[in-house]
């Protein structure tokens, strides 16, 4: 096991696979994913449905890839230690602890016949072995840092007592009643009101600056990246095809798969032709031997027909086409 | 950019097969259904053809070669009163397959529409169906069915009638709770909005969305209506002599079990297979029916 | 808008029993809605959860029962209408919902599900049918041959296509939107929107589109309604709403959405709403969004705001307008500067300032 510096990234996925066997066949399901979160920032993992982004936090949790018919390969490094092929026992020490996730559906993610405090109190205790009280005493004090009124009382409600929106903030308190380091947030927006969204993301941007964690926040709408990330890394068909600061990529995006995302979401403040990108991606076992995104590509060329390679183009941003060493050519409507 | 692009819908189009050849293709992949079907097959064939197939009448008696073992002129032996085992279990096939197909008709042309009254209805309507329906099977089955007999009196015709009617209420409730789900799916709510009129849309919409978990239901129903005919009958209130099912063949050789114990086993076995390979289809047809109504 | 009124919903109210925890509640899922559509407008209708939208529209296609007001269609009264009665005027107004994957019967052929209006409406020979829906394919977008396949062989997109190609095919006047675009990815999304607005212009239809999604809808609308917990609390042209809301609720809901634009979204100063959204059975008194407006006044607890008009067009209703300071029809951008301090300095704790 390796010392982790201040300067070294928290979390660092070099070339994650991740492949499905079933009836004698294998199944890619992420193909060169990497991607780094550095200490105390924001890395917005974005992609349309299917492009694998649950699928790498889940493997990064530890939660698929560990059994017979699923099987990682790559290196995922969680401060320094190696988490493919870490023994269960050490993983459970980690999760919910040091890394703790916050899921999206919060209706499902919470267990309908406990208390909320006794569901946060029961993962304070398993890791931190304290007495039943202190435990408590913990829940409250976490209740009260996502902004749940009356947190002291409130313990004792169950979540159906809850709106959607104050159970997001009760799976956030969960996830943060041990002091983790590190935070993997799988859309936990989506399934709530605009109106609600936007005080959850104005919560996590806070609890972030004031505990210094470090946060991997996974959605398909580019708005809430704008809005809360440092930086991003986005997916198409499991693998990543741009990274990058976040001004930089929505200013300038250097692959063509991100300026057409981009170029697609409608926005509150611009007028003009909606833009969409035909076709749809590729089924898993129907990927294309070059370039994944060739075929709906208004910029494909010869050289697409090759396996295209995370080209590193510039400090901490990388680009998975060709053409990413230039800005890329405007488009002609 | 028009949104009226078609190259590519078509080319998603050409390379897929119609619905109803992959429920097959789905089936044919499952072995086991497969060779259960085939079974059936066989077994109903020789229902049918049974006048022609069998070496001997089936109410010849002949005293002087009563309870013999097998042999090559009685392939399977004779029964208590000489007659051949072998013809009366072939004809004991047409018998026991016709019953079960009465019985499970007739549960079914009861149940199904009543079902689908209580369930797309509900409301009183629903609620008094539902009150007869419990009331009906908060009572066994078999000795409901046995009482309903002896009132009558017995015969095959009685019988089937009466297991008809006791397993009537299980065809209802699968029905019922089809129902009750598919009504809540937006497609009948866009038919309503539609203007389509209620009968037309419990014609049209909610009955070919129950009929598949019908049919996995059916076979399986076909097996313990079969079983219920046979116990009947084991019992001499279903078929009467000298018609013999493979029930009624079972009851007989009871008595004779320490003389002749192979006269119990080909009925109970004929038996026993015909309802493993019912239920055996049924999980095929189930396994191949696809994730219609799910996502 | 001098075109001919297609539909108007006059102090519309519906009303249904919830049973909660054991007690029954009556929840007023929409209170007293007056709206009106002319041909060829497209009103865009958005709002959260509880806001009553997609309650107001199966009210107006008569999926549900209403408790109170009118309904009228090219007219004629439709609301007390008898089932039988309205079923002919049904052929006026059709419905696209927001599930692909629910909305078309698994078990019938595509071409049959496009025909079903058909069949109900026209006395059209199976032959004439068939050539219809044919012709409907191809207007969305869809190979003829698709009339012979099942929806599971299509995608989310293309299942939406033939929803519409259902609903246009008797030519109604209206076309409802619930939320139809809402399940599908962005492009797919932004292809479906092309494809209404495309159709709009071949044949003249009018859109209620119904959404969460506010850029979407400006996009598309004409006008725009603005709903909280089953009341109309602003309405107008989509430039003036959008660029001079006058209700702090219309405010929030523009303040929430993130714009894909790090600089310009980083770079906003606007007031999102605090709270949650209140429970539709127990409404607050007075102006139903006071629990959560960083403006609210004594008055808003004790009456209801009436509908005041707005300058550029439309109408809000809110006590900001006629008490307080007064706007009397101005935008709400006016108080929007002094508001910023007032959040900070004042006891509107929990409100948040980007």
């Amino acid at each position: 096991m390796t010392a982790n510096t201040q300067a070294d990234p928290v979390l660092d996925v070099r070339d994650l696979e991740l492949t499905f066997t079933a009836g004698g066949r294998g199944l890619k399901l992420l193909d060169g994913v990497s991607f780094q979160v550095r200490r105390g920032e924001t890395l917005g993992l974005v992609g349309e449905s299917g492009s694998g982004k649950s699928m790498s936090a889940l493997s990064i949790m530890g939660f698929v890839g560990r059994n017979r018919s699923q099987s990682l390969a790559g290196s995922i490094r969680y401060q320094g230690t190696e988490l493919i092929g870490l023994p269960d026992k050490q993983y459970r020490r980690l999760r919910g602890n040091r890394i703790a996730m916050v899921f999206q559906e919060p209706m499902t993610s919470l267990d309908p016949s406990f208390t909320i405090g006794s569901q946060i109190a029961e993962g304070i205790r398993l890791h931190q072995g304290v007495s039943r009280d202190a435990a408590m005493k913990r829940v409250v004090e976490v209740l009260d840092l996502v902004r749940i009124p009356s947190a002291a009382q409130r313990l004792k409600s169950y979540p159906h007592e809850f709106s959607g929106g104050m159970r997001q903030r009760v799976l956030i308190a969960m996830a943060l009643a041990n002091n983790p380091e590190f935070i993997i947030a799988d859309e936990p927006t989506t399934a709530l009101d605009v109106s609600i969204q936007a005080q959850i993301l104005e919560l996590l941007k806070t609890l972030q600056a004031d505990l210094g964690l470090s946060l991997l926040f996974i959605t398909h709408n580019m708005g809430v990246v704008a809005d809360i990330c440092d930086r991003v890394a986005v997916m198409y068909a499991g693998q990543i095809v741009e990274e990058g600061h976040v001004l930089d990529v929505f200013r300038e995006p250097r692959h063509p798969y991100s300026e057409r995302l981009l170029a697609a979401m409608p926005r509150l403040d611009a007028t003009g032709d909606l833009q969409w990108i035909p076709g749809s991606p590729p089924d898993v076992d129907a990927r294309p031997h070059g370039c994944r995104f060739a075929p709906r590509c208004h910029l494909a060329a010869e050289e697409c027909a090759e396996p295209q390679e995370l080209l590193v183009i510039g400090r901490g941003r990388a680009s998975r086409c060709w053409r990413s060493t230039s800005t890329l050519p405007e488009v002609a409507r | 950019m028009s949104a009226i692009t078609k190259t590519e819908v078509i080319a998603t189009l050409a390379g897929s097969r119609p619905t109803r050849g992959r429920f097959v293709q789905r089936f044919r992949r499952q072995p086991i259904a497969v060779g259960a079907l085939g079974f059936l097959l066989l077994v109903s064939a020789m229902a049918l053809l049974a006048p022609w197939l069998i070496p001997h009448d089936p109410y010849q008696q002949d005293l002087a070669r009563v309870l013999q073992t097998p042999s090559g002129e009685h392939l399977l032996g004779t029964d208590e009163l000489g007659r051949d085992v072998f013809s009366r279990l072939i004809m004991g096939a047409r018998v026991s397959l016709l019953a079960a197909l009465q019985g499970t008709t007739l549960a079914i042309a009861i149940g199904l529409p009543l079902g689908l009254v209580a369930g797309y209805v509900r409301g009183r309507v629903d609620g008094a169906i539902m009150i007869v329906t419990d009331a009906l099977m908060a009572l066994p089955a078999l000795v409901l069915a046995m009482a309903i007999v002896a009132i009558w009196g017995p015969s095959l015709t009685n019988a089937m009638v009466a297991i008809g009617i006791v397993t009537a209420p299980r065809a209802l409730r699968l029905v019922r709770s089809s129902v009750l789900q598919i009504r809540e799916e937006t497609f009948i709510e866009a038919a309503r909005s539609i203007g389509t009129r209620s009968i037309v849309i419990v014609l049209r919409h909610v009955l070919p969305n129950v009929v598949a978990p019908l049919i996995v239901f059916t076979a399986i129903l076909a097996g313990t209506v079969m079983l219920m005919e046979a116990g009947l009958s084991f019992l001499g209130l279903g078929v009467q002599p000298p018609e013999s099912s493979w029930g009624a063949m079972l009851g007989t050789s009871f008595r004779y079990i320490s003389r002749a114990p192979l006269l119990a086993i080909y009925p109970g076995l004929a038996i026993a297979l015909t309802v493993l390979a019912l239920n055996l289809v049924g999980d095929g047809i189930r396994e191949s029916i696809g994730k219609k109504l799910q996502k | 808008m001098n075109q001919e009124l297609l539909l108007s919903a006059d102090d519309l109210s519906v009303a249904f029993t919830a049973k909660r925890a054991g007690r029954s509640q009556r929840v007023h899922a929409l209170r007293g809605v007056t709206l009106q559509l002319h041909r060829g407008e497209t009103v865009g209708i958005v709002g959260e959860s509880g806001s009553g939208k997609s309650t107001f529209a199966r009210a107006l296609m008569r999926l549900i029962p209403i408790e109170g007001g009118r309904i009228e269609l090219a007219g004629e009264e439709v609301g007390g209408m008898s089932t039988r009665r309205f079923r002919k005027h049904r052929r006026r107004i059709q419905m696209v919902f927001q599930d692909p994957y629910s909305s078309l019967d698994p078990s019938m052929r595509v071409g049959d599900s496009i025909a079903e209006p058909l069949k109900v409406h026209t006395g059209l020979s199976r032959g004439e049918r068939e050539e219809r829906v044919a012709d409907l394919l191809e207007k969305v977008g869809l190979p003829r041959a698709a009339a012979e396949r099942h929806p599971e062989e299509f995608s989310g997109g293309q299942r939406q296509r033939i929803a519409i190609a259902r609903a246009i095919s008797v030519e109604p006047d209206i076309l409802v939107c619930d939320e139809a675009v809402s399940a599908l990815d962005v492009s797919t999304q932004n292809q479906i929107i092309a494809l209404l607005e495309e159709l709009r212009g071949i044949s003249g239809l009018s859109y209620l589109f119904i959404s969460h999604d506010l850029a979407v809808v400006r996009h598309i609308s004409d006008r725009v309604v603005v709903m909280y917990l089953g009341q109309i609390i602003e309405e107008g042209p989509t430039e003036r709403v959008y660029s001079s809301f006058a209700h702090p609720y219309t405010q929030a809901l523009l303040a929430a959405i993130p714009i894909p634009d790090p600089v310009a979204q980083r770079g906003r100063s606007a007031l999102i709403a605090r709270g949650d959204l209140p429970d539709p059975a127990n409404p607050p008194s007075g102006c139903a969004f006071r629990t959560r407006c960083p403006f609210a006044m004594e008055i808003c607890a004790q009456q209801e705001p009436v509908a005041t008009r707005v300058e550029g067009g439309g109408s809000v209703r809110c006590h900001l307008q006629t008490s307080g300071p007064q706007l009397g029809g101005r935008p709400l951008g006016a108080l929007m500067a002094s508001a910023g301090d007032a959040a900070s300095t004042g006891g509107n704790e929990g409100v948040d300032d980007r």
